[in-house]
């Protein structure tokens, strides 16, 4: 996309405009600035308050405790008496709880209680309850029989006290302390050392530093964090550019120009996408140096922590996310900026971009989520893939390279089909008058474009259907015959949903590709299937030189172990229904019929032809075969729109699909009768086919090509 | 300059269905000032949008300078200068900016556009506020500069659809002066309007449109009786007497 001079002027106006709209200017980059060391401060001055401020020590109560055990709810324990003072925390002294008297008759009571320690009635807890809080005590000790071995004690909390943790933290350590000195008193009796208790000493040493640790727990956070910023960044700029625009009335003024309505557009997500990214970058920096300085002030406090370098994620990793990044800042800037434009006001503006916001930040959650790690699928989501790339780079040592490329391309991908499906938007006066230009859709079309075309975005949302379709309703058939496990999803999820879509939108069958072809344009398409086996052939032996042999051969087994279930069950004929007839009819339907009609309303031809082929190639779900499909895409897409119609290109998919599948049955002698070709075939010299096969593909590729010619454009 | 045939626009209403807002018309002007006049939703509003390819004819061919609204807007706006109660100025640029955007949009650069500029200064008296941001301006001062950048680039072809809707007398008698002082042979003038002594004081043609249609299409004059052309227009238009 070339960004003309009209464009950078609209977007120097409307970047003027921002930056003199306070609020905008305030949220985006005053608030990142300020936020993260504003919400420190105001952490640590609370934390330091509440330091500061003496606290009473949880009071306890002793009932029948000997004195060596009363010593040790007295005094610090050992470890803690050759602790280092620290002025920031409190001292052993402080941590020490009060010891209470009771008066006699809460003595006995409470001791009558612990004597029915094995069955307390509720009545019996709510009355020791009532005796601990009468005197405001967290806990009591009880002792009923000193010279019992064991010991019974019986703590009697009030778990509800506020200061819970702190008695129990020092009845235990009283305990503990107790118990270990009876210990060590039967051993010495014994005259058995100590060590005898621990024979095995456990030394745990952590190599990395407890800042590296801690951020690589934190990095999920941190693309999901980076990703909801930059929507948010665009949010404002987008109500303020189009939704702001049409309510102050300037809008039609800028309309009115002689601008083209796709560079006003482009000007605006320039301005949207620089502010999107200057927030980002700004948090960024602003969280970093932030948690920077916490960590050091951490580490100067010696809190136990050393967080020093927390914030040293490295300026390799930082770009990597900035790059990785932009082409969702432009897709979410471009849909903000689409979103806004369909509201009167900015107060319609935040009501339709609300949605935006939950969906990215739902995307992005998923993929932030513990245990949710990056695979080919996931990697083609939006958002989500990318998030997901993001954190296996901030989390592992080496970086997931065909993950980030794989995330990238498609988030690139869609950028490309968003940004040039927004950019047309201005051009509909739907879009210009939302208000005014009323006309319903479909069926229910009371007036508009005659014949109707489907929109680029609902054919978009066709397709969406058919993936949800193809990946979430397979998996209800997987004890299915297997005819069925293949023609059923192509049939439910690919070809119902897009004949569904051209009935409800009352679009004529020439309108999606799907008119009656010609005998000429049959006989291009008999023609092309050669040619087409050759050239995805020629893609997949090229893809094997840079992909393991062995992954393409684990995707191959995958889909030949289903045809040799497929043949078991009805022969060579139901094979050749399921894996050439059913596809080549149910695929060109959905993929050249709905997808190629409505792109091509969207991105111009080019941009249909090329979406819609790597659309087709990621509906196979198969990365071994993607080069191969999308090469074989555009050629299908090519041919469809020279003949006006799916059907020459039907035959020439089925065609390629089921001689593929013969070839491969053939090779292993699963096909009667052909075994003499075959025979055939392998004694012929491979010198001898290099001089007969080219030139025959390249006249069977001259000849479907001259037949396709004189095509009806579609739609008229 | 300007030719309509048969222009049709029809908008859906949820409780009326289908309405045609403009119905038909054929009609072309080739310079001067045309005073459009009609009722509320006679199709005033949405005929100059059409033509200023804000709108696009569901039927119908509209040309401006020999371009077809529908196969080249940009180069149908190039020759437009466009304003209506509905095109407002930007409130934080000031009145310099704006006219600097607006003449680099129409292509002006330089010295031409600085040229431009000075002149549209001397012609709507604007130098007392042109550094003001445009929030800061009255309504007056902001129909000048409103003006001001409709005539920036010069265009051979004006749209002004009520332009002294909310104006004062003093204000309305400036702007009414300002199209007089925009007419010239070579220019074609669109005055959308509903008070007829605008119509009397500059128009050279008429064109009222009821329901859609082009009722009446000529000389103010020519329309007018005896009793003058309020009564006249009145009278076409299916209104009572006052």
């Amino acid at each position: 996309m070339i960004i003309s001079a009209a464009a950078w002027r609209i977007a120097k106006k409307d970047g003027l405009e921002v930056l003199r709209d306070r609020r905008t200017l305030f949220i985006n980059l005053i608030l990142p600035v300020l936020l993260y060391p504003l919400l420190t401060l105001f952490l640590i001055q609370v934390v330091q308050l509440a330091q500061a401020t003496k606290r009473d020590p949880p009071r306890i109560a002793t009932i029948g405790v000997p004195a060596p055990a009363l010593r040790f709810l007295k005094e610090p324990a050992p470890d803690e008496k050759t602790a280092p003072a620290n002025k920031s925390l409190a001292s052993p002294a402080e941590n020490l709880p009060e010891l209470v008297s009771l008066p006699p008759e809460a003595i006995s009571a409470l001791t009558a209680i612990a004597v029915k320690l094995k069955t307390p009635t509720p009545e019996d807890r709510k009355a020791a309850l009532g005796i601990l809080r009468q005197h405001r005590l967290v806990t009591a000790l009880i002792v009923l029989n000193p010279e019992a071995r064991p010991v019974e004690v019986l703590r009697l909390n009030d778990d509800a006290h506020p200061r819970m943790d702190e008695a129990k933290s020092a009845t235990d350590r009283a305990l503990e302390s107790w118990r270990k000195e009876q210990v060590k008193a039967t051993l010495d009796a014994a005259q058995v050392p100590m060590t005898a208790l621990t024979p095995i000493a456990t030394t745990t040493l952590s190599l990395a530093p407890v800042a590296e640790a801690v951020r690589t727990r934190i990095a999920g956070i941190i693309p999901l964090l980076l990703v909801i910023l930059a929507t948010s960044g665009a949010f404002f700029p987008a109500m303020d550019l189009i939704a702001g625009e049409r309510e102050r009335g300037t809008l039609e003024t800028l309309l009115s120009l002689p601008i083209r309505r796709r560079d006003v557009f482009i000007g605006k997500l320039l301005v949207c996408c620089a502010a999107a990214l200057a927030a980002v970058i700004l948090n960024l920096l602003s969280l970093v140096f932030t948690v920077g300085i916490m960590g050091a002030q951490l580490a100067k406090a010696g809190g136990g922590l050393d967080l020093a370098g927390i914030a040293g994620v490295g300026g390799g990793t930082l770009l990597l996310c900035v790059v990785m990044l932009l082409p969702l800042t432009v897709t979410v800037a471009a849909l903000a900026l689409a979103l806004a434009g369909v509201a009167n006001s900015v107060k319609e503006a935040n009501n339709t971009l609300a949605p935006l916001i939950l969906v990215v930040t739902v995307a992005g959650a998923v993929a932030a989520m513990p245990r949710i790690e990056p695979n080919l699928a996931l990697d083609l989501v939006p958002i989500t893939g990318v998030v997901l790339a993001l954190k296996e780079s901030l989390q592992s040592p080496h970086l997931p390279w065909m993950h980030l490329a794989l995330a990238g391309l498609s988030s690139l991908a869609v950028a490309a089909v968003v940004v040039t499906w927004a950019t047309r938007l201005l051009e509909s006066e739907r879009f210009r008058y939302p208000g005014l230009v009323r006309a319903g859709w479909g069926r229910w079309r009371k007036w508009g474009l005659k014949p109707p075309v489907p929109g680029g975005l609902e054919v978009l949302g066709i397709y969406a259907l058919a993936v949800a379709g193809m990946t979430m309703g397979s998996g209800l058939l997987t004890n299915a015959p297997a005819a069925a496990i293949v023609v059923i999803p192509l049939l439910a999820f690919v070809a119902l949903p897009a004949l569904l879509h051209a009935w409800a939108g009352a679009y004529p069958l020439s309108a999606i590709h799907l008119g009656r072809p010609t005998a000429r344009h049959l006989l291009a398409g008999l023609a092309l299937v050669l040619p087409a086996i050759a050239l995805s052939a020629t893609v997949g032996a090229l893809q094997a030189t840079v992909i393991d042999p062995k992954l393409l051969e684990q995707g191959g087994d995958k889909v030949m172990e289903i045809i040799a279930q497929v043949r078991a069950a009805g022969g060579i004929g139901l094979v050749l229904l399921c894996v050439a007839v059913a596809p080549g009819i149910c695929e060109e339907i959905l993929c050249r019929g709905t997808l190629l009609a409505g792109l091509r309303q969207g991105l111009g031809t080019l941009g249909a032809v090329l979406i819609s082929a790597f659309l087709f190639a990621v509906l196979h779900m198969s990365p071994w075969r993607f080069a191969p499909q999308c090469v074989l895409g555009i050629g299908l897409a090519l041919l469809c729109l020279r003949c006006g119609s799916i059907w020459p290109g039907v035959i020439v998919h089925a065609g390629h699909n089921g001689l593929l599948v013969l070839a491969e049955l053939a090779s292993s002698g699963q096909v009667p009768g052909v075994q003499p070709l075959v025979a055939f075939a392998r004694q012929v010299p491979p010198m001898t086919w290099g001089f007969v096969v080219p030139p025959l593909l390249v006249a069977l590729a001259a000849t479907g090509f001259r037949l396709s010619r004189k095509a009806s454009q579609p739609g008229s | 300059m300007l030719t309509l045939h048969g222009v049709r626009k029809t908008f859906y209403d949820p409780g009326r269905g289908p309405v045609p807002a403009v119905d038909g018309i054929t009609a072309s002007a080739h310079g001067g000032v045309v005073a459009v006049v009609g009722a509320n939703g006679a199709g005033k509003s949405t005929l100059l949008r059409l033509i200023a390819t804000l709108l696009v004819p569901d039927e119908g061919r509209i040309t401006v300078a020999g371009l077809d609204v529908t196969k080249d807007p940009e180069g149908v706006r190039r020759h437009l200068g466009y304003l209506s109660t509905t095109t407002r100025l930007y409130p934080r640029l000031t009145g310099r900016e704006l006219l600097r955007h607006i003449g680099g949009c129409y292509g002006l650069e330089g010295a031409a556009l600085t040229e431009a500029l000075d002149r549209q200064v001397v012609n709507f008296a604007l130098a007392g506020f042109l550094d003001q941001r445009l929030e800061g301006c009255s309504t007056g001062q902001l129909q000048r500069i409103n003006l001001a950048r409709t005539l920036i680039a010069d265009p051979p072809v004006l749209i002004l659809d009520e332009p002294t809707t909310g104006l004062d007398l003093v204000a309305s008698a400036q702007v009414v002066d300002a199209v007089r002082a925009a007419r010239k042979t070579e220019r074609l003038i669109l005055l959308c309007t509903h008070h007829l002594t605008e119509v009397e004081a500059c128009a050279d043609r008429l064109w009222l449109l009821r329901d859609g249609k082009l009722a009446w299409d000529g000389a103010p004059a020519d329309l007018g009786t005896g009793a003058g052309l309020d009564a006249a227009v009145r009278a076409h238009l299916g209104l009572n007497s006052p």
